[in-house]
C-alpha cells in the first residue's frame, strides 16, 4: 500500500506543475498560508510499554494480523514566514483508521478471539520551518488526543474510551506548486490507551512509527 | 512596559476565553481556567466580571440504556433514593441549570509576575433552556433521547457511588459563593519570531470554611486544591495558536473522585483586527469520576472517561475595555460534562 502511495504521488507530480501554476514567488511565501491537506499514513501502531496484544496472545493464541495500520485523514495547517529562512505553522488534524486483528490458536486448545478497533485522533502540532523557496521542510511537535471503540468480538466486551496522553514528534516537507502541493512526512506517536476492562494492566498503542504523504491546497 | 500596550511581536493574542468547567459535581473543586498567557506588567490591573449560564442533563438510569434500575419522569415525580441507582459504581441522574457570576481580579506585580484573585457565585435551578436545547438537537439530528424521559426546566441533582448518595438535593439555591481561587502568573518569555511565549500559572483554591454545610457544599469542598500550568502562545500571522497544559490536585473527602486532573487546552485565535479576534478552543481534561473497577458493560466507562468541550466567540479588547460572548459545547456525550454554556464578560484594565 505505501509503494503504491509513493508511486501515485510521484505520478501526480508532473499534473500539479500544469494545474497548480507557477511556483510561489518569494513574496507569496511570506504571507500567511493555510494549507488544507488530505494525508494518508502507514503506521506501526505499536511503541514502548504496549502489551495489549501480546496478553490476548496468551489467552487466545497467536495475532494473525501485521500490527501496522493505515490511517487517512485532513490536516489544516497555517504557516507564516518568521524570517527570510525561517517560517512558523501550525497545524490541526483529524485522522482515522479502523483496524481488526484475530487471534487462533495453531493446537486449538484456546478459544479464539477477534478485537475490532476504529480510532480517530485530533492532533495539533507546532511547526518549525526552512523556507528554500516552494520546498519547505520542517519538524514539529504537538498533542492531541486518540477516541476508540474497542470491541472483543467474542467475549463480548465493547465500550468507547479516549487516549489523552498523545505526544507527536515529525519532520517532512511541502513542495509547493502554486496553489497546489505535495507533502511527505515521518514521525512517531505516542498514544497509550489503558484498556480499562481488563483487571490487570493492559496498554495499546493506538500511534507508533509513521510516514505519510499528501496533496495539499493553500489559500 | 506600559500596561495596556499591545507588544510588537503579540505572540499572546487576546487569548483563550476564562471559562471554566462547569458541570455541576464539579463546582466544589479547584478547575483549570484558561486564560491570557501575557502578563498585565508591573502596576497594571485588570477586572473582569462573567455571566455564564450552563445546562446539563444526565441519567445513567435512562430507559433508554440497558440498566437496572431505570429512572423515568415518574420515579423523579416521585423522589429519588441510593435505591434508584446501581449497587456498583457511579450513578447520576442531574437536570441542572446553573447561572455562575465570576469575578477576576488581576494585578501586575512585576512585568513578568501577575497576580490574581478569582471569586464566583453559583445559583442552582431547573432554568429555561431545555426547550431550546431540545429543538437546536433535534434539528441538528444529535437529540439526547434521554432528555425525553425528563420534564422540562426541574432542578434535581443526584450523585450515587456504591449504593450510597454523594449528593442529592431538589431544592434550587441561589448565589452560592464559590471558595476563591488564587493565582500567580510568571511569563517566562515573550517568545519572538520563532519561540512561543512561555508561562507558568499557579492555583490554589482556598476553603472559606472546612465544613460547608448545605447548600454551600455544591459549590465548596471545604478543602484547599491547587494546580499549575504552562500556557503557551504563539503567533502565526493573522492566527494565533494556544496551548495550555496543566494539572490540579484536588483534596477529596471520602476517596469517591479523582485527586489529580489533568487537562489540555488548544485554541486558534484569528485576529480579525488588532482590538478583535475570533476564537476556537478545544479543552479536553481528566475525568472527575474514578474509573470502575473491572466492568465490561460499555456504560461503565462513560462517566470516567476525559471530557472534551469545544467553545468558540468572539473578543473585543481594546485599550481599557475589553467584551467577549461565546458558548461550550461538550463534543462527546460522556455524561460527565455540561451540554452547554452561554457566556459573556466585560473586563476593564488600566
Amino acid at each position: 500500500m505505501v509503494i503504491r502511495w509513493r508511486k501515485l504521488a510521484w505520478g501526480l507530480l508532473p499534473l500539479l506543475l500544469l494545474l497548480g501554476g507557477p511556483p510561489p514567488l518569494p513574496a507569496e511565501a511570506a504571507e500567511t498560508l493555510y494549507f488544507l491537506t488530505l494525508k494518508r499514513a502507514q503506521m506501526s501502531a505499536e511503541g514502548a510499554g504496549d502489551n495489549l496484544l501480546d496478553k490476548l496472545s496468551e489467552e487466545h493464541g497467536d495475532v494473525q494480523d501485521d500490527r501496522a495500520v493505515t490511517t487517512s485523514g485532513v490536516e489544516l495547517g497555517i504557516y507564516t514566514a518568521a524570517s527570510s529562512r525561517f517560517g512558523i505553522g501550525v497545524s490541526l488534524e483529524v485522522q482515522d483508521y479502523a483496524k481488526e486483528y484475530a487471534f487462533a490458536d495453531d493446537t486449538g486448545t484456546l478459544p479464539p478471539e477477534q478485537v475490532q478497533l476504529e480510532a480517530r485522533s485530533l492532533l495539533y502540532t507546532l511547526n518549525g520551518f526552512l523556507r528554500f523557496g516552494r520546498f519547505l521542510p520542517y519538524v514539529g511537535l504537538g498533542t492531541g488526543n486518540y477516541y476508540v471503540k474497542y470491541r472483543e468480538r467474542t467475549a463480548g466486551i465493547s465500550f468507547i474510551d479516549t487516549a489523552p496522553q498523545v505526544w507527536t514528534v515529525r519532520a517532512g516537507f511541502r513542495m509547493l506548486f502554486g496553489r497546489l502541493g505535495l507533502l511527505a512526512e515521518a514521525g512517531q506517536i505516542r498514544a497509550p490507551l489503558t484498556i480499562r476492562s481488563r483487571s490487570e494492566t493492559s496498554t495499546l498503542e493506538l500511534g507508533g512509527d509513521y510516514t505519510a504523504f499528501g496533496i495539499s491546497w493553500s489559500f | 512596559m506600559a500596561p495596556g500596550v499591545a507588544r510588537a511581536a503579540d505572540n499572546s493574542g487576546l487569548g483563550p476565553f476564562s471559562v471554566r468547567n462547569q458541570f455541576p459535581l464539579s463546582l466544589p473543586y479547584l478547575s483549570f481556567l484558561p486564560e491570557v498567557p501575557g502578563t498585565l506588567g508591573a502596576g497594571g490591573v485588570r477586572a473582569a466580571y462573567q455571566y455564564a449560564i450552563a445546562n446539563t442533563f444526565i441519567n445513567t438510569q435512562s430507559p433508554e440504556r440497558s440498566t437496572s434500575p431505570v429512572i423515568d419522569e415518574a420515579t423523579v415525580a416521585g423522589g429519588l433514593t441510593a435505591a434508584n441507582f446501581a449497587a456498583q459504581g457511579y450513578g447520576a441522574y442531574l437536570d441542572v441549570e446553573t447561572v455562575r457570576h465570576q469575578l477576576l481580579l488581576r494585578y501586575g506585580l512585576l512585568d513578568s509576575v501577575e497576580l490574581g484573585l478569582d471569586l464566583a457565585w453559583v445559583t442552582f435551578g431547573g432554568g429555561g433552556l431545555d426547550s431550546m436545547i431540545e429543538s437546536v438537537e433535534m434539528s441538528v439530528g444529535g437529540f439526547n433521547e434521554d432528555r425525553s424521559h425528563a420534564a422540562q426546566d426541574r432542578f434535581d441533582m443526584y450523585l450515587a457511588r456504591d449504593g450510597r448518595l454523594l449528593v442529592d438535593t431538589s431544592e434550587p439555591a441561589t448565589a452560592l459563593p464559590q471558595d476563591p481561587v488564587l493565582n500567580l502568573k510568571w511569563n517566562w518569555g515573550e517568545g519572538g519570531e520563532l519561540l512561543p511565549l512561555v508561562t507558568l500559572k499557579l492555583s490554589y483554591k482556598v476553603p472559606l470554611e472546612s465544613d460547608p454545610s448545605r447548600p454551600r457544599n455544591l459549590v465548596s469542598s471545604g478543602r484547599a486544591d491547587y494546580g499549575y500550568a504552562l500556557l503557551a502562545a504563539k503567533q502565526i500571522g493573522s492566527v494565533v495558536a494556544h496551548l495550555q497544559i496543566g494539572h490540579n490536585h484536588l483534596d477529596v473527602a471520602g476517596n469517591d473522585y479523582n485527586t489529580d486532573l489533568e487537562f489540555k487546552l488548544f485554541a486558534l485565535e484569528f485576529r480579525a483586527a488588532e482590538h478583535h479576534s475570533w476564537l476556537l478552543q478545544i479543552m479536553s481534561q481528566s475525568s472527575l469520576f474514578r474509573s470502575a473497577a473491572f466492568n465490561a458493560r460499555p456504560g461503565d466507562f462513560l462517566l470516567s472517561r476525559p471530557t472534551d468541550a469545544l467553545t468558540a466567540g468572539y473578543r473585543f479588547q481594546g485599550s481599557s475595555v475589553g467584551f467577549d460572548l461565546g458558548f461550550v459545547e461538550d463534543l462527546n456525550q460522556n455524561q460527565n460534562e455540561t451540554d452547554i454554556i452561554l457566556f459573556t464578560e466585560l473586563s476593564w484594565q488600566w
